[in-house]
This record gives structure tokens, C-alpha cells and sequence, in this order.
């Protein structure tokens, strides 16, 4: 049923970046130049409602434990959504003592948007592939 | 017998109020976003929202306790479900012709919120505990305003002695003039639209719940999957049944006898109420709880109090 | 409270201000530090962009008398460092921004330039020659024994020069 992916729940997650794609986050949901509400989305404020997840920053040592508690609190079926350079390749923080690779090694990543920071639009792209990648999997499920 | 479960499951309870009631919270949610220059959601958002909600799984803390986590939100939606069922509405449907009815909805309109505290408290969570306490100490408030609301009427109504039956109210306006436009019950109708907003926990009376900024969804956040979908509902109905309800009390207005005719003019009566609701959510931040609790217990209790004195005077024939 | 009440009515009688992107086009300004290209004429494989790139997003390899140059966009940062310390000027962001990929991609998401070795005309050795921009940028005139630099590589560029000055 393909009328389930035209209200996804967003939920994002900071694990230590420098708030650049956070600041572009918040542009496309609140103000009324890049409108998120017209495809339907939601920001929640707990990982339970969430169907897409949105991480930014790379993963630092101090905010591993957090991250790796989250990621068990997601019902399925969920999609991964990876914002910015640092989250799917670490960027320039690349071989630094406290950062603990990329998003990749701790669960599977659906889509990457980088760039530093990457414009809303592509975000709202990134957004909207991630709605096809959801619909497999629904699909797949039953 | 058969009409009877025809009206509790289809119209006008059940699923008719059910889906009245999703349509009526996109259609705030586009107001508020018309009001901030942005495009809105379509018109059926939120059924699609608990569709989609019915297909997620359900996850239980392993510190929760498992019965009351599970069965928390039925108190409400089955307490709302009935309401609908048993509320005259003016122009279409009888109701119970009881003679107690409004002492049975004093008592039915707190269930929800009983299902809130309920809920929050068997999720082991921090966070669901604050919440609870501030749900608890706002609830003391605008109960209390919502049972002087509805005494001023019934001693309005019997001329000194009680009563209780909504028909008779409703009679009463059609020979002797409509509450909205009678003077002494003006400080009511205040006091009763800032009990709406407060028990629809709309800002700027947001500090319990939604608040994604301060505690994380307050009593929803273990919350997924169906039962999620329960609270919504009943959401849902519960703006159903505000809505009938403030026509009962203030403009049972009837245009003839036509179903038809009488169910469109009540659509467009609700979404007045709606625009109203929707220009105080857009406009307003939101409150601090010890603040709420402060402008509660000052501004609709006077408002409310007033109203009674002016009715109980004008009885004694001083006014 | 009422100021807030004018600008409510104001803002419903007016109308939304979205962006009709992903329904309709959008706005991109000209100077959009987006994707990078390299155009393979201009490039000479000197290694600047590679040393100067902060996040190591280029590589430039040797494979049999080709130069091979990638750039993985997943890791690059858009800062324009490489356009910035290019000497020929072939390295250039363009303003497309859409960089959204999925994960089957990620390591596909590559831009690859590829810059062949030319024979010299005396020794059949193979070298890169110098480009015309970088003559441009190191001569103000071109003549044509400048231009003969672009067929000869640099021993026969030594001994042509020693037998011209000494003659």
C-alpha cells in the first residue's frame, strides 16, 4: 500500500558536529521558504514514532554509548538517512584520535547527501529517496 | 435495537466521528500553516498517519509495567466513544433523553486525561514522570472550571433549583434567546474557550506534551505502533465532542428540519471554533508550568465565578 | 498580542512563500560552490590539488602511461582549496548540488579525468606536456620555439636550449 510512505516521522540526531547541517535541518522544516510539511513529514521528539532517522556530526569517542542505545529503540521498518560529509566518510576529521569511524559500522545506512552543509533542497532530495527505499521495504516485508 | 448500533458504531458515533475528527486536526494544522506563510499538509493528512501507525511494531520497555502499559489508552477512547454516542447534537440526532446528562459528562470528560497519567506512569521513564506531574497539577485547574461552567448553566436553566437534562437547556434557548447573546454569561464563554484550549493542550498551554524541545513528548515517549494510534484517536474525538459540546451550552442554532442542512451548518459552527484555535496556536509561545498553573487559577476561576453570581443574582431578582 | 493578530491576518490574505522544489525549479546562484570537474586539456597531473585538499578526496595514479585522477565526492568538502591552487585553472567547481545518493552508489560516486602521455618527437620517451594555459600563465608571448615545448620532452628540451645558446 503505497499510501503508508506519504507521512513519514523524522527524527534526528546530533553525535558531535559542528551544528552547520543542524542549522540546515531546521530550515527545512520550519520555515516557510523550504517547507518539509507539504510532503507530509513530522519532526518527533522520541525514536519510538520514527520512520526515517537523520544523523549528523561525525561519531565521536564521548557520544558512541548514546548513539548505540538509540539505534535498538526504532521500530521497523525504518530507513537511515546520513547528513553531511562527516557521518558517511568522516570528512576532513578523517584518522582523529576521538572520532570512531563512520556511520557505516554500526548500522546500514540507506542514503548519503554530503556536502558541508548540503543545501535543503538536496536534502529534500535525499529525503525523497529515501521514501522509494522505505517502500521496498515494506514491501519485501509482507 | 438496530438503529441503535447503527448510531454508537457508524453515525453519529464510531466512524463518523472518528473521521470528522482527523479531518478537523489537518485542517488546523494547514491554518496554522497558512497563518505562517507556508504551505500546509493535504486535508487527510492524519489519516494517513494512523494507517501508517497501525503498521509499525510494538515495542515494550523491559521496565515496564506490561498490563497498564498495554491497556492505558483504552480508558479514554472507549470514555470519548461513548460521549459521542450519547450527546444530542442540535438539528440531527436526540441522544439519551436523560434527565441527569450532565452530570454523567462532568465525569466523562476527565477520562482522558486519566488515560494520559496513566500510561505516563507504567513507562519507566524519567522524562514520562515529569510529565505526569505537571499533567496532574494542571488538571486540579481546569476540571474545576469546566464543573462551575456547568452549574451556572443548570441553575440558570431551573430558575433556582437544578437542572440537569442537555434537551431542556437546549429548549430553553430556543424560546428565551441563544447564551451567546445573553450579557450575565459572557465571563463563561471566556472561561470556556481557555478551557478548551487548556484541555486540548494547544499552546500556549503546551508544557505537558508535544513539547519536542523540553521533555522529549512527555507521557508519548515509550509509546509506538498501535497503541500510539489509540491516543491519537481519541484526540481526535475528543475535539468532536468540545465541539458539540459548546453548541449545546452557548448556540444550539437549528436551521429547519432538514438532517442534511443541520450537519453542514454544525461543520461550519466547528470550524469557527477551529480558526479560533488555530490563530492562539500560531500566535502564542508557550507557557512555564508554575506560570500555567498561576493564570489558570486566576483568570477562569474569577471568570467563571462571576458569571455564577451574576445568575444567582439575577434569579433573586436583584438584576 | 494584537500586533501579532494584524500580521496573522496579513500573512493569510498574501499567500505562501515555498520554494516549489522538488515540484518545480528553483533558485541556484551563480558562485554555488558545488561538484567539481576537471577538464583532461587543461590538467598537467602536477599533484597542487591532491597535497593542497584537505580531506584527501583526490588521487592522482600512474597506470601505464596514463594519469588517472579521481575525486570521491562522499568525502570531499566543497571548500575550493583545489580551484583556488590549480596553476592552469583546470579544476573548477560547478553550482550543481544535488549530491544525494544511495548506498549501492557510495563508492561509485566518483568524477574520473584521464591524462595520456604523449611521445617525444626525438627520443620516442613518453612525458605529460605542459598545457596551454600554463604556457600562458608562464610566457606573455608565444612563439614558436615556445610551442615546440609541448612536442619534446624536458632532456630534449635541455639539449635543443644548450645548442640555441651556445651555437
Amino acid at each position: 500500500m503505497s499510501i503508508i510512505t506519504r507521512s513519514p516521522f523524522l527524527f534526528r540526531i546530533n553525535t558531535g558536529s559542528c551544528n552547520g547541517c543542524d542549522v540546515e535541518l531546521a530550515t527545512t522544516a520550519m520555515i516557510p521558504r523550504y517547507d518539509v510539511e507539504r510532503l507530509g513529514c513530522r519532526y518527533t521528539g522520541s525514536p519510538k514514532h520514527a520512520d526515517i532517522l537523520l544523523v549528523t556530526g561525525p561519531i565521536t569517542a564521548r557520544s558512541k554509548p548514546y548513539l548505540i542505545e538509540v539505534l535498538d529503540e526504532l521500530p521497523r521498518p525504518f530507513v537511515v538517512v546520513a547528513i553531511g560529509t562527516c557521518p558517511t566518510s568522516c570528512g576532513i576529521f578523517r584518522d582523529s584520535y576521538s572520532i570512531e569511524g563512520p556511520l557505516d559500522k554500526y548500522i546500514k545506512v540507506d542514503v548519503n547527501v554530503p556536502g558541508c552543509p548540503p543545501r535543503p533542497q538536496a536534502i529534500i532530495d535525499g529525503i525523497a529517496k529515501a521514501i522509494e527505499i522505505w517502500k521496498r521495504k515494506i514491501r519485501d516485508e509482507k | 435495537m438496530n438503529a441503535e448500533i447503527i448510531n454508537f458504531l457508524i453515525f453519529p458515533g464510531g466512524i463518523f466521528a472518528i473521521l470528522l475528527g482527523l479531518i478537523l486536526m489537518s485542517v488546523e494544522r494547514i491554518l496554522v500553516a497558512r497563518f505562517q506563510r507556508r504551505v500546509g499538509p493535504v486535508f487527510y493528512q492524519n489519516i494517513i498517519d494512523i494507517i501508517k501507525l497501525f503498521n509499525k511494531e510494538t515495542l515494550i520497555p523491559k521496565d515496564a509495567k506490561d498490563f497498564i502499559f498495554k491497556f492505558a489508552p483504552l480508558f479514554g477512547f472507549s470514555g470519548m466513544l461513548v460521549l459521542v454516542y450519547f450527546l444530542p447534537i442540535p438539528g440531527v440526532y436526540e441522544g439519551i433523553k436523560g434527565n441527569y446528562d450532565l452530570i454523567i459528562l462532568i465525569y466523562f470528560m476527565a477520562l482522558p486525561a486519566i488515560s494520559h497519567i496513566l500510561g505516563g506512569g507504567a513507562s519507566s521513564s524519567p522524562y514520562a514522570a515529569i510529565s505526569v506531574s505537571r499533567e496532574l497539577k494542571l488538571m486540579l485547574v481546569y476540571e474545576f472550571v469546566f464543573i462551575i461552567i456547568g452549574l451556572t448553566l443548570a441553575i440558570y436553566v431551573g430558575n433556582g433549583s437544578g437542572e440537569f437534562s442537555l434537551k431542556k437547556i437546549m429548549d430553553y434557548q430556543l424560546q428565551n434567546g441563544y447564551f451567546l447573546f445573553d450579557w450575565k454569561l459572557w465571563p463563561a464563554f471566556l472561561a470556556f474557550l481557555i478551557f478548551v484550549l487548556a484541555t486540548l493542550e494547544v499552546p500556549p498551554f503546551e508544557v505537558a506534551h508535544h513539547n519536542s524541545a523540553d521533555i522529549m513528548e512527555g507521557y508519548l515517549i515509550e509509546y509506538s505502533g498501535v497503541p500510539l494510534a489509540m491516543f491519537e484517536i481519541t484526540e481526535a474525538l475528543k475535539i468532536v465532542v468540545l465541539s458539540i459540546i459548546f453548541q449545546i451550552f452557548f448556540f444550539p442554532s437549528v436551521m429547519g428540519d432538514d438532517i442534511v442542512l443541520n450537519l453542514l451548518w454544525f461543520i461550519i459552527k466547528t470550524l469557527f471554533l477551529i480558526i479560533f484555535i488555530a490563530l492562539v496556536h500560531a500566535s502564542l509561545a508557550s507557557f512555564r508550568a508554575d506560570q500555567e498553573f498561576k493564570f489558570l487559577i486566576r483568570v477562569p476561576v474569577t471568570l467563571s465565578l462571576l458569571s455564577l453570581i451574576l445568575v444567582i443574582l439575577s434569579i433573586k431578582g436583584l438584576i | 498580542m494584537s500586533g501579532f493578530l494584524k500580521i496573522a491576518i496579513r500573512n493569510l490574505l498574501k499567500g505562501p512563500t515555498t520554494d516549489p522544489y522538488p515540484f518545480g525549479p528553483t533558485f541556484v546562484p551563480d558562485k554555488l560552490r558545488g561538484k567539481l570537474k576537471v577538464d583532461p586539456k587543461a590538467c598537467t597531473a602536477c599533484g597542487t590539488c591532491e597535497e593542497v585538499c584537505p580531506s584527501a578526496a583526490i588521487h592522482i595514479t600512474k597506470n601505464n602511461n596514463l594519469y588517472v585522477h579521481i575525486t570521491w565526492y562522499n568525502t570531499c568538502c566543497f571548500c575550493g582549496n583545489c580551484e583556488f591552487f590549480c596553476p592552469t585553472g583546470a579544476i573548477k567547481l560547478s553550482n550543481n548540488f544535488h549530491t544525494a545518493n544511495t548506498e549501492e552508489e557510495k563508492y561509485k560516486f566518483v568524477s574520473i579525468a584521464v591524462i595520456p602521455e604523449i611521445k617525444c618527437e626525438k627520443c620516442n620517451s613518453f612525458f605529460v606536456p605542459p598545457s596551454e594555459e600554463l604556457l600562458k600563465r608562464a610566457y606573455p608571448h608565444i612563439n614558436e620555439e615556445i610551442e615546440r615545448f609541448r612536442k619534446i620532452c624536458p632532456e630534449c628540451r635541455k639539449k635543443e636550449a644548450f645548442k640555441r645558446l651556445y651555437k
